[in-house]
This record gives structure tokens, sequence and C-alpha cells, in this order.
């Protein structure tokens, strides 16, 4: 948890976003950094969390949980962690080839004529109570939506697959669900596409971009933070703020730009 | 013309509003939705992208009596069904054949003849249907509906999320087009537009008006139009300036007389090469080179290649 990063985003640590959507994108750099800001948020306020991770193995995010001063490995055992292989889902798929495979969540990679309702169905029974609801606060992080679409699946069965967990989690005015995905938006045309549909459907965009002129030991890209209104309940003017900054041992530092210690 | 075709005065009957992620159009859909409550018996709304309470809420209650929705976002693929208990009444799902105007038709009030139709948004319909499902859809809404009317269909689309020929032949089908974009400003609602809108309407006498609008929607969906020429930003036309002349008003005399300009014409300035003088020392023939060695030059008499035995 970067308590720098909270106060930017006006976010009380007691009090965690609730029926928020919240996307992520990076550009030219490595924005992965929010996403252990966000475990380790919810992990450390005592609320549950629904890890669908696809592009790491659950070791490297108790590396990095450990860093930041918390235990995935305590909070799966007490089941307020769930996590989801996706690395491993996938490479059954392209491993093995016999058919038992139905019950796989990514079963979409193989057969184009299916949908992704299977991961969803798990993500459901991991995040929802007895019921069928969502009634305490819960984070449910995608890391991250371009691997899906690098496996084949098509841009349609991601965006439906999304579309159900704003469903499930943020798309009224009572939920109380976040939901957290991150997208590389480095110049491939599908991925810019996925983006821009999400992004009409979500709260607060955190925009990652590498800086322009290249590396610089002192800042290592540029934050731009979009609070958007999807709802427009109460018609109001769009906020963006742009900051600068740099990620620490065990932190991140935000500074506006053109004030970092390599300029002044 | 955008307060006009909102609140009637001048008739269309689909009118598209197209949005990008830069400027949501939610807002103008919205004022159009209270614009028509007030107009007509029912205004039937299908919701895609927002839920139907999120979009209902901020109505009043006089408002909220006249709409209708139909709700084609909590579970348009059917993946939830089965868990749920069902309510299929008003539910729209992209599996089935999706009929807006039998949905309505079940739906409306018997003595209800004048209706509207709201969508929000076309772009869920366009990815999940063909194209051509949408187009007849919205012809068959216009034209083709029994025993109601439709007085006005109004759309949400969301411009850059579609190929460039869909989003044409969508518009093409309109009445009026309404392309928002931002107003970068911070001032407040009332002062300064919430958005820009350039608008294309076909009239009922088939001329076709094109204008740019400032637009604001304020907290009871009022909407407020603006007067881009009254704007100070816009207001920064630059009157013509008058050409300054230098040589006004000076105490001595910078102007010449076509007497004096004619005598300054034909003097002769020193060191200039005239055209006759040039021509004789060119005839003058072969140049010659002198040199004079320096002290300070090292001058060889001997052949350098003396020594060279060819």
């Amino acid at each position: 948890m970067f308590t720098e990063l909270n106060a930017l985003l006006d976010c009380i640590p007691s009090r965690p976003p609730k029926g928020q959507f919240i996307l992520l994108s990076d550009n030219l750099t490595d924005g992965t950094f929010i996403l252990h800001h966000y475990i380790s948020l919810f992990l450390k306020g005592g609320h549950k969390v629904c890890l669908v991770s696809l592009s790491q193995s659950f070791s490297h995010y108790n590396a990095v949980g450990q860093k930041l001063g918390v235990n995935l490995s305590l909070a799966k055992e007490k089941n307020q962690l769930v996590f989801i292989d996706g690395l491993q889902c996938s490479l059954q798929l392209f491993a093995s080839s016999d058919d038992s495979m139905q019950n796989n969540p990514l079963v979409c990679i193989r057969d184009s004529k299916t949908t992704l309702q299977p991961l969803y169905e798990m993500v459901r029974n991991a995040v929802c109570n007895s019921d069928g609801k969502v009634e305490t606060p819960v984070l449910l992080l995608i890391d991250d939506l371009s691997i899906l679409l690098s496996l084949g699946i098509s841009l349609i069965s991601v965006y439906d697959f999304m579309h159900y967990c704003v469903v499930m989690l943020c798309g009224s005015i009572q939920s109380v669900g976040c939901l957290v995905t991150l997208i590389h938006s480095d110049k491939d045309e599908e991925n810019s596409l996925l983006l821009r549909h999400l992004l009409y459907s979500s709260h607060l965009h955190l925009h990652m971009n590498g800086l322009s002129s290249g590396f610089c030991k002192d800042v290592h890209g540029e934050l731009s933070i979009h609070w958007n209104d999807p709802w427009q309940i109460l018609p109001s003017r769009q906020r963006r703020k742009i900051y600068q900054y740099k990620i620490q041992d065990k932190h991140v530092s935000f500074f506006a730009p053109g004030t970092s210690a390599a300029v002044l | 013309m955008l307060e006009d075709i909102l609140h009637g005065k001048e008739p269309s009957q689909l009118v598209i509003i197209s949005d990008s992620i830069r400027h949501f159009g939610r807002t103008l859909l919205k004022s159009f939705t209270k614009s028509l409550a007030a107009r007509v018996d029912e205004v039937h709304i299908f919701h895609f992208d927002t839920a139907p309470e999120v979009f209902l809420s901020g109505f009043d209650d006089t408002t909220k009596r006249k709409l209708h929705s139909h709700d084609g976002w909590s579970d348009s693929l059917m993946w939830t069904r089965n868990t749920k208990p069902s309510n299929a009444n008003g539910k729209l799902y992209f599996t089935e054949s999706l009929d807006l105007v039998t949905q309505i038709s079940n739906a409306k009030q018997e003595n209800s003849v004048k209706i509207a139709v709201i969508i929000d948004s076309l772009t869920p319909v366009l990815i999940h249907k063909y194209l051509s499902f949408v187009s007849k859809a919205l012809h068959h809404l216009c034209n083709d509906t029994g025993d109601f009317t439709v007085t006005q269909l109004v759309c949400l689309l969301h411009n850059d999320v579609h190929e460039e020929h869909t989003v044409d032949m969508i518009r093409h089908s309109a009445t009026s087009c309404l392309t928002l974009s931002p107003n970068a400003s911070i001032a407040s609602l009332y002062d300064e537009p919430y958005g820009m809108c350039n608008l294309v309407h076909k009239k009922l006498s088939g001329k076709v008006i094109t204008k740019y609008e400032g637009y604001s929607v304020v907290d009871d969906l009022r909407f407020i139009s603006f007067d881009l020429s009254k704007l100070p930003t816009t207001a920064m036309e630059e009157s013509p300036t008058e050409t300054i002349n230098p040589t006004e008003n000076l105490t001595f005399n910078l102007n010449l007389s076509a007497k004096e300009r004619q005598a300054k014409n034909n003097i002769v300035l020193p060191y200039t090469i005239q055209d006759a003088q040039k021509a004789s020392h060119l005839r003058g023939g072969a140049g010659q080179i002198f040199y004079q060695p320096d002290e300070a030059d090292d001058y060889d008499d001997e052949d350098p290649d003396d020594d060279l035995d060819i």
C-alpha cells in the first residue's frame, strides 16, 4: 500500500473504494506496481480479495506482498485471498491433448465457440456469498487483460466477461465490490480498442506512461489520473491530474511534473 | 437549433448522440429523456450500457412515472439466468431475437399512442448483433410500429469503438446527428458550456443544416444552450487592425514627389560599374597575373620535378 497514492486518489485506507471499476493502463512502462497497491490495501483492511493471475505465479505476488507488509500465503490459508492461477490453466490447455479440459476456465482458448463464462462462474463463486450477492467490500483483480487477448480470445468475449464482472461488483449505486484490471496499451490496436470499450464503464482510469525522453534514474514514469463519471447522475466536468513517480524499494513517491531530483 | 430539437420545436424523428471517451453524452441523453417525458404519453428506455436504476436516478417523480425501462444490461447473455429467480419481464437478451417493437407493445399501456424511445446505447447491440440488424430495428421503430407512433427515437452511440463505416451508416439514417466533444473549462456549467456539439440536422423539407453549438446540462437536467459568439473564449476573433502609416506625423519629410523621385533615379552613384565600362573591361583580352613575392615567401627557382626520372 502506497500512502502517497492513497492521498492522490482521495482514498482512506480504512475505507477502500466501494462500487468502483478502476482501470489501469500502461504504455512503454510497467504499471503493475499499482496492482500490488490495491492487493495490499484490501488485505490490510481485512477485506476479501480474488486475484485472477494470468501473467505471474503466486510466489511473485507473495514476494512483493511481503515487501509491502502483507502475507499472501497466510491470507490464502485463511480464505481471505482466492488465487485463480490462469497461468497454469492456460498452460494445461496448450500442453495436454486430452479432452478432459471442459472444466478449465479458459477453455475458449481451444474452442472458439465457447465464452469466458466458466471463468466468470469461478470468480463469482469466489466473491459472492451463498445467495449469489456481493454484500461486503471485495476486490476482484485481473492481471492482466492483454494476456487474454494475446492467448487468442476474441475481444468480444473479454468485453462480455468484463461486463458481467462490472454488473456483479460495481454496476449499481448500492454495489460494494471493487474491480481492478490492467491493460497494456502500447500501440496494439486490439488492446487500445478494449481499453476504449472499458473506459465507458470505468470510474477511475490510471494511465502510466513512460517518459518520452527515455530512461531517467529519478523519474520512472508519468501517472495520469482521470476521474470518469460513467453514470453522470449529476452533471459535472471530468477531473484529471498528472504526476510523475519514482519507484523505490518499498514505496513509490509522486511529485508534480518537472519537480524531480533530476531537475531541481 | 439543438435546443429546438430537444424541446420538440423542430421535429426530428431519429436523433443520434455520438460521444467519445473524452466526453460522455449520457447527460444530454437524460436531458432529452426529461424533455420527451413532458411531451409524450410514455418514454421507453432500452438500457444496454448502464443499470436501469442508475439511469433513472436523477429524474423527478413526475418524469419517472412516464418512463418504462427495458433491461438489456444486467444479464444480456443469460450467464446468470439459472441462479437468479427468473423475472423475464422487461429483460432483453442478445442471445434471443431482440424485437424492440414487440417489447414496447407488450409493455405499454393500451391508451398510450404517442411514444418516445431512448436507447442507451447502441454500442453493445452493434457488438453482439449485426449492423444490418441495428439499421432494420431503427427503421422498424421509426416507421412500422402498428398501433402506436414513435414521436422521437434518441440513441447514444460511442463513436470511437466502432469502425468508421459502421458509425457513418448509423448516422446516415438519422434525421439529427449530434457529435459531442469536450470543452476545456473550469468555470461553472451555468457560465461556460459543458461540451460542444456539432449538429447536422435534416429538415422535413430536405434542407440540411450544420451548426456548432455549446451546451450545458445542469443539476435538474435542465438544458442550457450557449451562443458561441457571446462567449469570452470564442469571442477572440480579431477585428481588422488599421494599418499604421509610419511616415505620418514626422518632423521631417520621408516622402518623395514625382520630380524628386526622377532626380534621384538619374544620379549615378560612385563606384557603380556602368554597363559600357563593364563591356570595355571584358573586351580587354586575356587577363594577366602579377605576383610580387613577399619577403617571407620561400621562393624556389629550381624545378621541383627535376629529380624525377620519367
